[in-house]
């Protein structure tokens, strides 16, 4: 019982807790792809622990309970204690029943949105097969559109899409950078980690810190493209290439840029996507300092409690008896 | 795969341009001016596009006549759309450069861009945000 009150006292904490935590982590933006291991770490933890919460409340009741003890060698009595449930075989069948409903959700969530999504990519890019047209040169699908975009479909045919608005309006050194962008989302596979964030969020809806995982991860893959085009690519450039987009990107021209912005008007004021922008293109302009190799460690080594954390919290219990059960007359 | 995909491609193109209902004959021997292609591939693929509703035909004697469902400019508009879209739900298989965004944004962000001299005329480090040093 206590095991598993910890268990879900851990994903209750870290669900609403969390998420303050991961708002204010501003090292983020220097280490985006450790950024986006944590809050997958983070959020996937959370839902290991209410699973192994049903599961630890059911192990009491079952003949796994002295048989585990058996099998370790440690005083029934004890490993019972630790794990005893009041209520019995009730309390112990609730369990169970959220072990099962926590694996057999996570199972037909993930099915359901890698499905969705790779059925939408395969349409996506098979319909931009046959509107657009290969452009060689560039390795990517010319779509004849008046609004400027590029983006790329990831699943079974990978592909890079950009608008005949976008071609002229880029140079070629511009064009090539944001190309280098969409390549880096389909080599590092970035949809995978944007899709692990989501079916995490689907699981537990309710708990802050999935709404924000998944928003923080898709926020740092732009970021960790961002990171990959520059290594190759002049950062000015990309930057450049970015306001651009934004100002062509709309079907109404761009109206002069004097007619909108009051003197002294900040970054208040922003859509969502718009600050997002803001905050790549100022990060461009003047990167700053790699993290050090120590909190690069620290923050590692954090991912990795993370995740293990809930195992930890629930096994210890076991651990501890089999300690204490070696102890003779203790 | 991707052989027929790329056949789909070339006979949507030939029959936008036709801009007319056309047999299956008239477009193998269109295509095998170019190259060596059997009737069956490309009735096969014809009526792969008719099931997935890129196309529809019409009894011609005992032959069908196909044409597109829609222009390809219409197809283009739905697909960008689609694409464009600001509902995350709609485009969880996309990754765009960057989002749509309103003329005011993109006036703030040209803002930003041509307010940052190139790192040659600042001292980088002086400059660095403040916020960057902290812990999470």
């Amino acid at each position: 019982m206590t095991v598993a009150v910890a268990l879900l006292a851990y994903a209750t904490g870290a669900g609403t807790l969390g998420p303050r935590l991961l708002g204010q982590a501003r090292w983020t933006q220097r280490a985006p792809l450790l950024g986006i291991v944590i809050c997958l770490a983070a959020a996937w933890s959370v839902v290991a622990a209410a699973g192994l919460a049903g599961l630890t409340l059911a192990v009491h009741a079952t003949a796994l309970g002295s048989g585990l003890s058996q099998l370790i060698g440690a005083c029934v009595i004890r490993l019972r204690d630790t794990y005893a449930t009041p209520g019995g075989a009730l309390v112990a069948g609730l369990g169970l029943a959220l072990a099962a409903a926590v694996v057999t959700r996570t199972a037909v969530a993930a099915a359901t949105h890698l499905r969705a999504v790779r059925r939408h990519a395969r349409q996506h890019a098979q319909a931009v097969r046959l509107v657009g047209r290969p452009e060689p040169a560039l390795d990517a699908m010319l779509v004849e559109h008046p609004q400027a975009a590029a983006y790329c479909v990831a699943g079974p045919d990978p592909t890079v899409i950009v608008t005949t608005a976008a071609l002229q309006a880029l140079d070629p050194g511009q064009l090539a950078a944001v190309l280098a962008h969409e390549r880096a989302h389909l080599a590092w596979h970035h949809h995978r980690l944007v899709a692990l964030a989501r079916i995490a969020q689907q699981l537990l809806p309710f708990l802050p810190l999935m709404r924000a995982a998944a928003g923080q991860v898709a926020r740092l893959v732009e970021l960790h493209a961002d990171d990959t085009a520059t290594a190759a690519h002049d950062t000015r450039t990309l930057a450049t290439a970015l306001v651009v987009l934004a100002e062509r990107g709309g079907l109404a021209p761009a109206p002069a840029v004097n007619e909108l912005v009051a003197p002294g008007l900040g970054a208040t004021g922003m859509t969502a996507a718009g600050a997002e922008a803001l905050q790549r293109i100022q990060r461009m302009l003047r990167p700053a300092q790699p993290l050090s190799r120590l909190r690069r460690q620290l923050l590692r080594a954090g991912a990795a409690g993370l995740a293990l954390t809930p195992l930890l919290l629930a096994l210890a219990p076991a651990v501890v008896a089999l300690a204490l059960g070696r102890v003779p007359a203790a | 795969m991707r052989q027929f995909g790329e056949l789909e491609a070339v006979i949507m193109d030939r029959l936008w341009e036709w801009g007319r209902p056309a047999l299956v004959r008239e477009v193998v021997d269109d295509l095998s001016r170019d190259r060596s292609i059997a009737y069956t591939t490309v009735m096969t693929v014809m009526e792969n596009l008719h099931r997935k509703g890129w196309l529809r035909r019409q009894r011609d004697g005992r032959a069908w006549r196909y044409e597109p469902t829609g222009s390809r400019s219409g197809y283009t508009a739905a697909l960008m759309s689609e694409a464009l879209a600001t509902n995350p739900d709609r485009r969880t298989a996309l990754a765009h450069f960057v989002l749509q965004m309103s003329p005011h944004d993109a006036a703030l962000l040209r803002e930003a861009l041509e307010g940052t001299p190139p790192p040659s005329a600042q001292a980088p480090s002086a400059q660095a945000p403040s916020a960057e040093g902290e812990e999470r």
